[in-house]
Parts: C-alpha cells; sequence; structure tokens
C-alpha cells in the first residue's frame, strides 16, 4: 500500500494506551461504572460512535473502483494489502440520504464475525470512553426507521454522540450482496 | 501394472511402514532387541504385505511376506541377531521402496527380487549378493513426501501469482525510467553530448542502474516463473481421479434404465488443476448421465435400427496449448430441435415467437436451461431438470466453453474447452466508462474497429457485418447498466465475444492489452453478482473485475436496441465533425476553405498568420490544420515543423494548400510534417473534404 493510503492507527494506540489509564483512574473513582471504548467519526453534521473492539484500521481513502448495479450504501471495491474489501456509506442504511464523497474522506476497516467491511466516514475524531449508565435513548421520533441500528446516545459538553450498533448493521441483509442466489429465488 | 488411484493412497501408506520399519531396524542395532519394537516391526511388514496385495503389487508383497518370516523367526529365536541381520532387513526395505517407486512410475528403477528374497530367507547376504544389490539399489532415490493441504497450496499458488504480478509492474517501472531519463536528455539539451563531466558521468551511472535493474528483475521474472510452474504442477492430478468412479456409476445407471452401455475413456492421465477437477466433474458426470438417460436407447429399439446392442459412451481428453479439450460422445438417438423447441415453449422458457427464430443449432443449447427437460416422465436420473443449472454456473466460474453437436438418430458429441488452471488466466484488460474490467481472453475471438455506418439493423436488432455473418451487437455500459453512453465516434472499438458458439459484438470504449491475471473473489460483502465471475489486482494495486461471459451472453437475448446508428447519424446532422484551424494570409482563399468546411459541419477558426495560428493553437484543440505556404513571418513549413514539436498538437493532421507547386515544395511540406498537400491550381472543392475526412477519420 503506498503513502496516500497510510494509517492513522498509530495515533489511535496512543490515545488509547491514554484513555486505558484514565478509564483505569474513572474505575476507581467511580465505583464500578462500565465504560466502553468507541471510535468517534463523523458524517454530516451528526458524531457516530463505532465500538472500537470491532474497528480493525482507519485509512485514507483510495481510488475505490466503482461496481455497477449495486445498491446506493455500497460505493466500491478497493484492494486492502491484497484482500478485496467492499466499502460502505452507513448514512443510507440508518436512513439518510448517501454521503458526496470527498478526497479528504476516511475509510474505518470494521469486522463484525466472519464480515469486513470499510465504512466511508467524513471525519475521524478518536477513540471515546463511554459510560453505559449515562446512555440514554434517542428522542422520540429520531433515527428515521433506522433505530433499531443505534444503541443510545451519549451527551457530553452537549455534543451528542450517536451509538451504532455495529453488529445489528452488520447483521443487516442489505450488508451482503447475493444477486445470483437472488436471480434463482426469483425465478 | 494399472496406475490406479488406490496405488497412490497405498504408497503414502507404505512410506509410512517403510519410515517406521528403517527407524525400528537401526534401533535394533543401537538399543537393542526389544518384545515392543519387534511387534511394531511385525506390524508394519505384515500390513505392507496386506496392503500390497490389496493393489496387486505382488513382487512387493512378496519381500513384505519374507520379511515379516525373518522378523517372526527372529521373534522366536530361531533367528540369532547380527548386525549382518541388519544389512539384510535394510536391504529389504530398500527393495520395497524401489518397488514402490517402480509402481509409481511404472518401471524405471531395477530390483533383483529374487536376490532379496534369498537373502531374506537365508538371514545374510553373500559378499556377491551384497554388491549386486548395492548396484541395484544406487538408483534408488529416498522418496520423502508431506502431506499438504490444497486450501495451503491454493494459497501458495495465489501467492506466487502476485510476486509475478509485481514483476510485471516492475517492467513498466523500468520503461517509465527509461523515458524518464530520454526526457532530461532533451530537456537538459543532449545530457549524453554535455561537457559537464559530472553531469555526463551521472547520466552513465542511472543507465548502468538501469541495466541491473533490468538484470535483476529478469532474474527474478525466471524464477518466479519456475517456481510458480512448480508449485501449479503440485495442484494437477489425472482426469483418472474422477473418470474411474464414473465406470461403475455409468454401468449402475445404465442397469437401472435397462439399457446396455459401452463406455471408453482415453487421456485418462491428462492433467487438470484439482478445483478444475471438482468443478467439472458434475459438468461430466451430467452430461454422461444424460446420454445415457435421454441420448441411448433401449436394446431392442438399437438392435432394430440397426445399431450395436450396447450404447457407446466415449470420453476422450488432450491438451490443446494451454486448455485441456474433453469430448463426450453417444452414438444415440442425438438432440431432436423441434422436440425441443415444443418442451422449451411449454415449460416457459421462451416464447414461441423466440423459438421460431432460433437456429437448430442454438436450440439444442436449451437443454443446459434450468428447468428443461425433453423427458416425457420424470426419472430419478436427470429429468428433473436440475443440475443442469450447475453445467452452467460451474462452466462460467472455471470459465471454460462449451460446444454441443448433434444429428438426430446418431448421437450427440460435447466438447468442453478447460483452461489448465482456475488461479490465473490471460486476459483483455477492457475500459468502460472510467473503469477497467478483464475479460478471459478465450472468449474474445477478435477486437475490431468499426464505424457507426457499420452497424445494421437486422429484424429489429443491430447487428454488424463479419465476414459475411451478422453479429449482434449490444454495449458493455448498457449491459452494466452504467448509465453513461459510449461516445458516438466515427471509431468505435468492438469485442467480438464468441460462447457455445454463438457470437456476440460488444460495444467498449477501448482496450488496454492482455495480462495474466490472479483470479480473487469479491470480498465476503459481494458473494456474488451478476455479470462479473471475480476480481483481480492489477499492476497499480488497483482491482478489477472480471466479466463473466456467460451472464453477458444470457442478458443480451432480449435486449433493447442500443440505436447507435441512427445516435450517429443524428450526431452527423447536428453536431460538428471536427475542428479546423484554416491558416491563410490571403482572404480569399481563408474565407473560400471556411465555407467549403461549415457546409460539411465542420467548426473552423481562421488564423491569418503563422504566428496568429500558434496562438490560437494555445486556446483550444484542433482536429486538423490547413495552411498556406508563403505567409509573411513564418512560412507555412515552419508553423508545420512548429506544430509538430508542440505536445498537443504533435499528431494534428496538417493539410498544406499552396500555389507552389514544384516537387522540391512538397518534398518540403512533407519533411516538415504535413500529411497532405493540395496545389491551389488544382484546388477542388471535392479534393478538400475528401482529404480531410481522410485524416481526421
Amino acid at each position: 500500500m503506498d503513502e496516500k493510503h497510510g494509517y492513522e492507527i498509530e495515533q489511535i494506540l496512543q490515545e488509547m494506551r491514554a484513555d486505558y489509564w484514565r478509564n483505569l483512574e474513572v474505575e476507581e473513582e467511580g465505583a464500578g461504572a462500565v465504560a466502553t471504548e468507541y471510535l468517534v467519526v463523523r458524517c454530516g453534521n451528526i458524531r457516530y460512535g463505532l465500538p472500537a473492539a470491532n474497528c480493525r484500521e482507519v485509512l485514507k481513502l483510495p481510488r475505490l473502483v466503482h461496481v455497477p448495479r449495486l445498491p446506493e450504501h455500497l460505493c466500491g471495491i478497493f484492494s486492502l494489502r491484497g484482500e478485496i474489501v467492499a466499502v460502505t456509506d452507513m448514512c443510507p442504511l440508518l436512513g439518510l440520504g448517501p454521503q458526496s464523497v470527498r478526497d479528504d474522506f476516511r475509510l474505518v476497516v470494521v469486522e463484525v464475525g466472519a464480515l469486513k467491511t470499510a465504512l466511508l466516514v467524513e471525519v475521524v475524531e478518536g477513540l471515546s470512553g463511554v459510560d453505559e449508565e449515562q446512555v440514554e435513548a434517542l428522542a422520540e421520533g429520531a433515527g428515521a426507521g433506522a433505530r433499531d441500528l443505534i444503541y443510545g446516545k451519549f451527551v457530553e459538553n452537549e455534543d451528542v454522540l450517536v451509538l451504532v450498533d455495529l453488529g445489528g448493521l452488520m447483521a443487516r441483509p442489505e450488508m451482503v450482496v447475493d444477486q445470483k442466489q437472488q436471480d434463482e429465488s426469483n425465478s | 501394472m494399472k496406475k490406479s488411484k488406490y496405488v497412490d493412497i497405498f504408497i503414502r501408506e507404505a512410506e509410512e511402514h517403510l519410515e517406521s520399519l528403517r527407524k525400528g531396524i537401526l534401533s535394533l542395532e543401537k538399543v537393542g532387541m526389544s518384545e515392543e519394537q519387534l511387534n511394531e516391526l511385525l506390524r508394519s511388514a505384515h500390513t505392507l504385505k496386506g496392503s500390497a496385495n490389496m493393489v496387486d503389487l505382488v513382487e512387493l508383497a512378496g519381500v513384505a511376506h519374507r520379511l515379516e518370516d525373518l522378523l517372526k523367526n527372529l521373534q522366536s529365536g530361531e533367528q540369532e541377531f547380527s548386525s549382518d541381520l541388519v544389512d539384510v532387513l535394510l536391504v529389504a526395505t530398500d527393495a520395497i521402496e524401489a518397488l514402490m517407486a517402480q509402481a509409481q512410475s511404472s518401471g524405471g528403477i531395477s530390483v533383483n527380487v529374487d536376490t532379496v528374497v534369498k537373502a531374506l530367507e537365508s538371514g545374510a547376504l553373500d559378499a556377491e549378493q551384497d554388491e549386486a544389490s548395492a548396484a541395484d539399489y544406487q538408483g534408488t532415490e529416498r522418496r520423502t513426501s508431506i502431506r499438504a493441504s490444497v486450501e495451503r497450496l491454493d494459497q501458495l499458488v495465489n501467492r506466487m501469482g502476485e510476486i509475478l504480478l509485481s514483476q510485471k509492474a516492475m517492467t513498466a517501472r523500468q520503461a517509465q525510467m527509461t523515458t524518464l531519463l530520454q526526457e532530461l536528455d532533451s530537456s537538459m539539451g543532449g545530457l549524453q553530448a554535455s561537457d559537464d563531466g559530472s553531469l555526463q558521468s551521472l547520466r552513465g551511472n542511472m543507465v548502468a542502474l538501469i541495466n541491473d535493474f533490468e538484470r535483476d528483475r529478469l532474474q527474478l521474472g525466471y524464477q518466479a516463473e519456475d517456481v510458480y510452474q512448480r508449485t501449479m504442477e503440485l495442484r494437477l492430478l489425472p482426469l483418472a481421479t474422477i473418470t474411474d468412479e464414473f465406470e461403475r456409476s455409468l454401468r449402475n445407471l445404465a442397469r437401472n434404465l435397462k439399457k446396455e452401455v459401452n463406455f471408453t475413456v482415453k487421456g485418462q492421465e491428462v492433467e487438470l488443476d484439482r478445483n478444475m477437477l471438482d468443478a467439472v466433474k458434475p459438468i461430466l458426470l451430467h452430461v454422461l448421465n444424460n446420454a445415457i438417460d435421454h441420448g441411448i436407447e433401449e436394446p431392442e429399439t438399437r438392435v432394430r435400427l440397426g445399431k450395436l446392442k450396447a450404447g457407446q459412451i466415449s470420453l476422450e481428453a488432450r491438451y490443446e496449448g494451454s486448455f485441456v479439450q474433453v469430448a463426450i460422445r453417444d452414438d444415440g438417438q442425438g438432440l431432436n430441435p423441434e422436440k425441443i423447441r415444443e418442451t422449451a415453449i411449454k415449460r416457459g422458457v421462451l416464447s414461441a415467437d423466440d423459438a421460431a427464430a432460433m437456429s437448430d443449432e442454438a436450440v439444442i443449447y436449451l437443454v443446459f436451461e434450468p428447468g428443461f427437460s425433453t423427458r416425457e416422465f420424470i426419472t430419478d436420473v436427470s429429468g428433473r431438470g436440475v443440475g443442469l443449472d450447475v453445467v452452467k454456473s460451474n462452466l462460467d466460474q472455471i470459465k471454460g466453453n462449451l460446444i454441443l453437436h448433434s444429428e438426430v438418430g446418431s448421437g450427440t458429441e460435447l466438447l468442453l474447452r478447460l483452461p489448465l488452471s482456475m488461479a490465473i488466466f490471460t486476459g483483455l484488460l477492457v475500459e468502460c466508462c472510467g473503469e477497467t474490467y478483464v475479460f478471459p481472453q478465450h472468449y474474445v475471438a477478435e477486437v475490431l474497429r468499426v464505424s457507426p455506418r457499420d452497424i445494421l439493423e437486422e429484424m429489429g436488432r443491430e447487428v454488424i457485418r463479419l465476414r459475411e455473418t451478422s453479429i449482434p451487437l449490444s454495449s458493455l455500459s448498457r449491459l452494466l447498466e452504467m448509465g453513461a453512453s459510449h461516445r458516438v465516434s466515427e471509431r468505435l472499438t468492438v469485442l467480438v465475444l464468441s460462447f457455445r458458439e454463438q457470437a456476440m459484438a460488444l460495444l467498449v470504449d477501448r482496450t488496454l492489452g492482455l495480462q495474466d491475471v490472479v483470479v480473487k473473489d469479491l470480498g465476503c460483502q459481494l458473494k456474488s453478482l451478476d455479470y462479473f465471475s471475480g476480481s483481480t489486482i492489477l499492476g497499480d494495486g488497483n482491482p478489477a473485475l472480471i466479466i463473466s461471459v456467460a451472464d453477458l451472453f444470457a442478458a443480451n437475448q432480449g435486449r433493447q436496441k442500443l440505436q447507435l446508428r441512427q445516435a450517429y447519424e443524428k450526431a452527423q446532422q447536428n453536431a460538428l465533425r471536427g475542428r479546423i484551424l484554416v491558416v491563410d494570409d490571403s482572404i480569399t482563399t481563408r474565407t473560400m476553405e471556411k465555407n467549403i468546411l461549415e457546409a460539411s459541419h465542420y467548426e473552423v477558426v481562421i488564423a491569418v498568420s503563422g504566428f496568429d495560428a500558434l496562438e490560437k493553437l494555445e486556446t483550444g484543440r484542433f482536429d486538423l490544420m490547413v495552411s498556406d505556404v508563403e505567409m509573411p513571418g513564418m512560412t507555412g513549413f515552419e508553423l508545420t515543423k512548429k506544430v509538430r514539436q508542440r505536445e498537443d498538437s504533435r499528431d494534428m493532421p496538417v493539410i498544406i494548400v499552396s500555389s507552389l507547386a514544384s516537387d522540391e515544395h512538397r518534398r518540403q511540406g512533407m519533411e516538415a510534417g504535413a500529411q497532405a498537400y493540395i496545389v491551389k491550381g488544382n484546388f477542388q472543392q471535392g479534393i478538400l473534404l475528401e482529404t480531410v475526412e481522410t485524416l481526421i477519420s
């Protein structure tokens, strides 16, 4: 992989390390409060938290090869060290319009079970520990029909972090394309 | 001795026993004899004897038998233990190894079995025997082997393929370096001839570096190619590994159907990639089952027709370049196109009109459509229409091709053309709507450049004519629903694809050349895609999709017209045919030329001098320039030379229109780089237009 696809994982790892120690302190003080690590990303003006345990790496946007006849949430494919990985724009799956891609967008490679995808995001902010007890439900009517993919929200200094249920997202049938199987069942 | 797959199994088993025999015998000498040790040796000798008998290796079984006897004697105390005895035992294991090698390669190493048997019986080697046996076994190679999973072999082949591709990328890098050097030379005003010594030596070092790089690259290439070939060979297995099983299952099937069949196989030794064999097996089995079920008649019918009582079915395989051709023939009743049409309509496979429009040759391929069967009754064998789909999808997976011939009453012939490997193939790289796609080369019959005028309409379909045949035309971007339509230009790039004896012309933007590609899947998220069978990674590290030609053919049926010709004609009427720069200091000449060209839908820009022309060239692209010679400040010849030096007008055609009619002037014009020279005295509207049209198209 050439330079422009370089990874920012080192920085993230450093932050993870700092957070780890910070969380140890918090745990000691906060008597049993459970904090979960989330990778904070931004798509448009919404900040999303992706469970850090499922995030593998962050990449600069490589050239995406367009695959004809795919649904709008699949933006193309690229080679991740010889492995073909598809790029998913989660916005349409969350009931929002597709993002208009710019060169400075990032890809977050996530893995749940045997399924791996690269999520297209505008900005990667970094890692954040979220106290499970402070996770709130989304406001009534928010979530535009994709509430089942949202684990909840976390509000800190008036910044809202929408926590994505990656397991649920990756389990959505739209995530896997099997056109030949589909053709057979249609006929 | 007949080499069957069981011999291979035996050899693997025997290798383990041989190893334990050798170790045990040596430890008898080193550590001394123990009951347990002897039992172990006896077990190995006994198993070897039994297994060798099973696979008809009588001599090997004989040696193992005597070995077992001698060990028993040793156990009972009848035979005394000595180091001479160890020699005898070891000679026996050498003999067994030689006989194993012989069984595998059907000959090669001579083994004097009698001598070995005699030594085992007497418990000693005499000097002569010792020498003789030593000579006999000198050629015996020590065969050691390990088992490796197919998956690991596949990974190895894949990685090797990647290395080959990297090596190809290095070739491109080298070309870039050479170009860079040339550019450096020209921009530094002939670096080669430079007086500056340090620059000279720098250049010399660079040339040497490029040469060294080439040598290393070639070296790496040869090695990588060699390792790749050897790795590929590890995956090859003879066709016999699958055809052996066919014989029994076909005999059973024939018996159940009360038919008599004589099945013959030729070319069992032809070796194919293991994955290929797995993929091709259901195809062959299906076709053979069909031949018995539908093709071969009942014995009484055959006799009445004057045929042999037993139906003849043959399977023949042979190498053809980097392909294997497998032919399956039967002498049954053949496929009846009429009956197939009726059934296809009845089963809703196609409409009555479509069926009527199809030729007999094309109709017989319908038997491979899912849900199709010509049988009146559904049988357990092949009448359910299942499995046929397997033929289609497997064939697509292995990128093979299939040809079916049949004659009513005399039989059917099916020819399968299979690439030797599924892991790598030669692909034609094609650009369409800004992306690169790969076509397996063996589906591409030819690449044509056609004019929209060559597109004809036949019974509502657009076709092109090629060697007196009409070939239906489609567009890749249209089939892939990419929205963007092809540029309507004078020259279109068309691939002629061939699949199951059908041809199809496919419009693409341009071809990018042939390349060996390593097949990869489409990743875990894209399990299967219509029109694509996989992907590959190109030299620049980007993936490219591999086109499924079978899917294209399936989709091409009943497609809408491209209306390319109409689009072209419309474009001809409305749009401009090209942008021309007319350079002349005479207002009469340039106005005349401008009017002639504009009347024929060319866009014309006027320049009044050479300098003016160069300025105009800076502001935009032109398809052609028409220039006078004698002009103030700069002649037409000088202008042409300058045009040739400019990057973006280097290839622009130039027509000189001049009153200078001598051969010398013509020569000067050509030398300056003009493509045509028209003398004003003979100037006619037709000549200018004709020349412009020829050069622009």
